[in-house]
């Protein structure tokens, strides 16, 4: 009782003691580890492959679907089968079609947190197979964003190619074969020529500088100026005799020496200047003569007066086949680079070094390398198979090939990154594909190249040349194709072989003399041969094409041609002299003037100013000049003393 | 928040009562391991399992860890000398070349000087905290708590309604 009143604390119960292990944590835990892995075992395969169903649908832009996929935590690999790729233009039938992917990847990469398959297999593909059900089409975004690295790449070929040929180069040989009248559009040239607005460029720059010539000759010494140095020599007096004035004498004269020396050079360097400013609008007229001649190429080109060459025959009629390869190299290359980037040079490490400002929370301290025995690229495939064998679809081929060594850090990978690919298509008539594509981006200088060859396919409408006047095309043939490309850093080199055989022609031609001249050259070629060497830089490369057909056609046209040619050339270039002659014979007139005005003039003042040195360094009509005239003086005083 | 305060309010009622000692002492040997000790690296992580699964007082932890960390940034040339002292052993590099290259251990970042001195120190000197706050905890409740219970100031205290009704929902709340 008397405890209780005491102290009013109620009785502590004695806790049980709990043991070192926190088992109110490790239960939890325990539990959600399981579920973590019910998941996995249960559920993670289905939701990984309606992700992969719902990414794959988003970047190709129309329905992908994965019939079933299932992900294996201790082999770590991944096996997916039935893939459908819709085609986004046609949603009725598949893209591509593969029958199952399996990629193995290796535990020991995984757990430092990179990606090694170190075998990979990709069997079964179709391609263009029918779905059972259209596939869904994502709408397209809205064009905000620029173009993308693929436009980009296509747009550089574009820009380079498309300059050197016209889609209706044989339209513009039938215009000139039927004769050309650019009466009208003759009388309006003037205003878009090169050498006319120069002219006037050249006439506007001589107004402004002929009057700074006046100027600085009216700066120059004038005849009374230099009268009076003549006046002020003659005045001196140089009697031995009075010793005091001869010194005076000697020292006004060496004065006005130097003062008709500056004169002298003010005016050398006025000639130098005027005559080299008038040197420079002699040439600037010489060089119109260029600017005439580009003028008339320009013309040329806007008359669509052809070159009857066989070379720019070739190139006009088989351009558009070789910039079709060019540009599917060209985005590839695009997409290697950018995917498997190659070594970064010394100064870009630098600049990304020195992007990265990471401020040290605590002391950085050092950190040591040790030697590296083992080490994975963040990404890398070491080798996948590729198989597919005939089916019943139309599109279907025997295809065998390896993709070996891809990684997104190619520099830890020892070889470089290859994809082979050999296979027919009987279906398609396609036979003898043998490609072989080497992407070497170990180093700084990245290397890729692709030989490939198609022993025989099918060509099917290719058109040549289309216009209102002629068109031509290939409507049938047989085709092979090789094809070597290397791209070493920005350095392109690609060189095509192709024969088209079996031929069956396209021909309109509204005139009859040019559709005699192509059937009998059509007639006479049962083969077309079309060889390309290109070379350069994807910015900037030069392109050699030449064909069989070409020469037949160029030499077929070249009879009828050439001198009509010629005639439209002369045309242009005397309605250029009619517009432009008259005002470049006034700019001649006025070059001419200036020059022979001036130099006459520069060259008088010059001959004046000399004259007034010469007079000060004479100093008397002995021609002795005064220190000459002190020293022989002197040399009598001294004989005079006998010295 | 609530779940930091909640531990550093059970850290100083533990640290008040009369049990618990080795608890705290290993929380406080934890957070000196915690606080000397670079974050992100795979033995601070271990460190935190260890709280999380094993009795260890974890408000005394996080109070170390945030005391050490001061102390730790003040130590870091000692633990760059004695890192490096470590690191350039011959005789250890053929160790460090194989852990260099074997999966997780280097996201312990052994490699770096300061890492390595701080965890060759903090590891070594853990049971010495253990035993030395232990020691000063015992010390703390003989002296300090116990001469503040004889205070008059506390039997009023715990005279008051407000303490007997918050004494009996601790009892229940445990």
């Amino acid at each position: 009782m008397t405890n209780s009143q005491s102290n009013p604390v109620p009785p502590v119960k004695k806790k049980k003691a709990k043991g070192p292990i926190r088992l109110e944590a490790v239960v939890p835990a325990l539990v959600l580890t399981a579920l973590v892995g019910a998941y996995f075992s249960f559920f993670f395969d289905s939701h990984l492959r309606h992700a992969l169903q719902y990414v794959g649908t988003q970047v190709n832009g129309a329905q992908v679907d994965i019939a079933s996929l299932k992900t294996s935590f201790i082999r770590a690999d991944l096996q997916i089968a039935g893939i459908e790729v819709t085609d986004k233009n046609h949603p009725e039938r598949n893209l591509v079609e593969v029958g199952s992917v399996r990629f193995k990847m290796l535990w020991d990469a995984l757990l430092r947190a990179k990606v090694v398959v170190d075998e990979a297999s990709i069997l079964d593909i179709q391609a263009l197979t029918k779905r059972k059900s259209p596939g869904y089409v994502v709408p397209p975004p809205p064009p905000d964003k620029g173009p993308s690295v693929l436009e980009k790449a296509e747009r550089q070929v574009l820009d380079q190619t498309q300059k050197h040929y016209s889609k209706n180069f044989l339209s513009d040989i039938a215009s000139v074969v039927g004769g050309t009248d650019a009466g009208d559009q003759l009388k309006n040239i003037q205003g878009n020529l090169k050498s006319d607005a120069r002219i006037k460029q050249l006439e506007a720059e001589l107004k402004t500088k002929k009057a700074q010539w006046d100027q600085r000759i009216k700066d120059l010494p004038q005849q009374k100026e230099l009268k009076e140095y003549e006046a002020r020599i003659k005045a001196l007096k140089f009697d031995a005799g009075k010793p005091a004035e001869f010194a005076k004498s000697v020292g006004e004269a060496d004065k006005i020496i130097r003062e008709v020396d500056q004169k002298v050079k003010l005016v050398q360097q006025t000639s130098k200047d005027v005559k080299g400013d008038l040197g420079n609008y002699n040439q600037a007229y010489k060089d119109l003569e260029k600017m005439v001649q580009d003028d008339l190429k320009d013309l040329q080109t806007r008359f669509k007066l052809p070159d009857v060459n066989p070379k720019e025959f070739s190139q006009q009629l088989f351009m558009s086949m070789i910039e079709s390869k060019i540009v599917g190299l060209r985005k590839y290359i695009a997409l290697a680079r950018e995917y498997a980037p190659p070594l970064a040079t010394k100064e870009q490490r630098l600049t990304k070094k020195q992007e990265q400002i990471v401020p040290p929370k605590r002391g950085d301290g050092k950190n040591y390398r040790f030697p590296i025995t083992t080490s994975y690229p963040l990404f890398w495939l070491k080798h996948a198979a590729i198989s597919s064998e005939l089916s019943s679809s139309e599109y279907g081929g025997k295809i065998k090939g390896e993709i070996k060594d891809f990684s997104t850090s190619p520099e830890a990978v020892p070889r470089p990154a290859m994809i082979l690919v050999q296979g027919d298509f009987p279906k398609q008539n396609i036979f003898g594909l043998d490609a072989a594509v080497t992407l070497d981006h170990r180093t700084e200088t990245a290397k890729e190249s692709v030989t490939a060859t198609v022993a025989a396919f099918p060509v099917g409408q290719t058109k040549l040349s289309e216009g209102s006047d002629v068109s031509l095309s290939i409507d049938q043939a047989k085709g092979s194709s090789f094809m070597q490309a290397t791209l070493v850093n920005q350095e392109l080199s690609v060189e095509t072989k192709n024969t088209f055989g079996d031929l069956k022609y396209g021909l309109e031609a509204k005139n009859k003399i040019v559709k005699d001249i192509l059937d009998g050259v059509l007639k006479g070629i049962p083969a077309i041969t079309v060889n390309a060497g290109i070379k350069g830089s994807f910015d900037d490369f030069d392109i050699h094409i030449n064909s069989n057909l070409g020469d037949e056609l160029a030499a077929g046209f070249k009879r009828v041609l050439q001198a009509k040619i010629d005639e439209a050339k002369a045309k242009l270039k005397k309605s250029i002299d009619d517009k432009i002659g008259a005002e470049k014979a006034k700019l001649k007139a006025e070059i001419d003037k200036a020059t022979g005005d001036l130099t006459k003039l520069l060259d008088g003042k010059q001959a004046e100013v000399d004259k007034a040195l010469a007079d000060a360094k004479g100093g008397s009509k002995s021609g002795q000049t005064p220190q000459k005239k002190l020293e022989d003086e002197g040399k009598k005083l001294l004989k005079k003393l006998k010295f | 928040m609530t779940l930091i305060f909640k531990q550093l309010f059970g850290f100083l009622k533990l640290l008040n009562s009369e049990t618990g000692h080795n608890q705290l002492a290993a929380g406080i040997a934890a957070g000196f391991i915690l606080g000397m000790t670079p974050m992100l690296s795979l033995q601070s992580f271990l460190v935190f399992l260890c709280i999380f699964f094993f009795r260890i007082q974890a408000g005394a932890a996080f109070l170390a860890a945030f005391f050490f960390a001061f102390v730790g940034w003040l130590l870091d040339p000692v633990f760059h000398a004695v890192g490096s002292q470590v690191l350039e052993m011959e005789s250890l590099h053929g160790m460090f070349t194989t852990m260099y290259n074997v999966p997780l251990l280097p996201l312990t970042r052994f490699n770096n000087s300061i890492v390595m001195g701080s965890a060759v120190i903090t590891i070594a000197l853990s049971p010495v905290m253990f035993f030395l706050s232990r020691a000063l905890i015992l010390k703390y409740r003989a002296t300090v708590v116990a001469r503040f219970k004889q205070t008059k100031f506390w039997k009023a205290i715990q005279a008051t309604s407000f303490y007997k009704w918050y004494y009996t929902y601790d009892q229940f709340s445990v």
